[in-house]
């Protein structure tokens, strides 16, 4: 995959998750941040995380409530990280 | 490709560093500020509902694809006169549905003091269990503040209760969403119930109980209001009980707008 049609499928993909977030069943916009994820270090898997909990937490720096997308975001960064680098990298 | 992927890799570690600090930052904005990042989120996502619920209005109203041949059949006898008077049918229909779910709001507002407000996002697209309603403090909503269907003929029932209040937006916590628990009364006894999703609850009844199909579901911390009715009843032989299904009778795909009442337990 080139440098191009990989920098237009993560804006395909950020896309998606963003207006999946608004009108897609939960799964579509996770989905979303899996692909990202696993397609490169992407700062859009975090934004779309950070979106969905925005959106749909009642206050998503609260200790009362867990924000699972963008702890999951941040799962996927950085967990994903090592296997990226030894597939995709190397 | 892999001089791209290298490309693109360096300083990996240390834009993920900058990435993550400028996520929490962000978070830490909204916190400090009281909601007005989560509010602006809130706001775009319900113009792009709005612009895709007038869309969607107009194109499956306007009967486009009630079916190929149909629609081949329609544009050879009737041509373009039709077709705008289809147009025009098509704004009338949203026009009659908007009536008739005000209609019903109307007939909940001479009973009680509260705010109508439409549904302004998914009521399936949150992984919470929440929705958004368009009206918030300005309008005189606050959180804890009931949340009601229109009187459609059948009384009103909740659909749930305001968590977060932006200026002219709040979240709802939709009250049968899966995993909610609260107790109700049913047939006079007093069950726990849990959400199950869409419009769906269960409870488990004991077999001395009396319940029937139809039965309303009456939640006292609702303030005695009921979240839904009997749908039907399962008989458990091994544990000598019933499971009781309880289903809202109010269509979530055509529910537009809602009724919010002040409420404090």
């Amino acid at each position: 995959m080139s440098f191009r049609s990989l920098r237009s499928a993560r804006l395909l993909l950020a896309l998606a998750g963003i207006f999946g977030a608004i009108v897609m069943p939960p799964w579509f916009p996770f989905v979303a941040m899996v692909l990202l994820a696993i397609m490169a270090p992407a700062w859009e898997v975090l934004l779309i995380g950070v979106f969905v909990d925005l959106l749909w937490l009642p206050s998503i720096g609260s200790f009362s409530e867990v924000p699972i997308f963008t702890l999951a975001g941040v799962v996927l960064l950085w967990g994903l990280e090592p296997l990226r680098r030894r597939f995709l990298f190397q | 490709m892999k001089s791209s992927f290298q490309r693109n890799n360096k300083g990996g570690i240390g834009r993920l560093v900058l990435t993550t600090l400028v996520f929490a930052a962000i978070i830490l904005v909204d916190l400090l500020s009281g909601g007005v990042v989560r509010d602006s989120a809130r706001a775009l996502a319900a113009n792009i509902w709005g612009i895709g619920a007038r869309a969607s209005a107009a194109v499956f109203h306007s009967g486009t694809f009630s079916s190929a041949r149909a629609l081949a059949e329609e544009n050879r006898l009737l041509k373009s006169e039709v077709a705008e008077l289809r147009a025009r049918l098509a704004g009338i229909a949203t026009v009659e549905e908007d009536a008739r779910a005000l209609r019903a709001l109307a007939k909940l507002a001479t009973e009680e003091d509260g705010v109508g407000a439409p549904i302004i996002s998914s009521l399936f697209s949150s992984p919470y269990g929440t929705l958004l309603v368009g009206a918030g403090s300005d309008e005189g909503v606050e959180v804890g503040d009931l949340v009601l269907s229109g009187d459609g003929g059948r009384g009103s029932f909740v659909v749930g209760r305001v968590r977060d209040v932006g200026k002219h937006r709040a979240l709802v916590d939709y009250a049968l969403a899966p995993g909610t628990r609260f107790e109700g009364v049913i047939g006079g006894a007093t069950l726990q119930i849990e959400g199950a999703g869409g419009r769906n609850a269960r409870a488990e009844a004991p077999d001395s109980v009396l319940i029937e199909s139809g039965d309303p579901v009456i939640v006292s911390e609702f303030g005695g209001r009921a979240v839904g009715i009997v749908g039907s009843i399962s008989h458990d032989v091994a544990n000598a009980s019933n499971d009781i299904f309880i289903n809202l009778p109010v269509d979530l795909g055509v529910l537009r707008y809602v009724y919010v009442i002040p409420f404090s337990p």
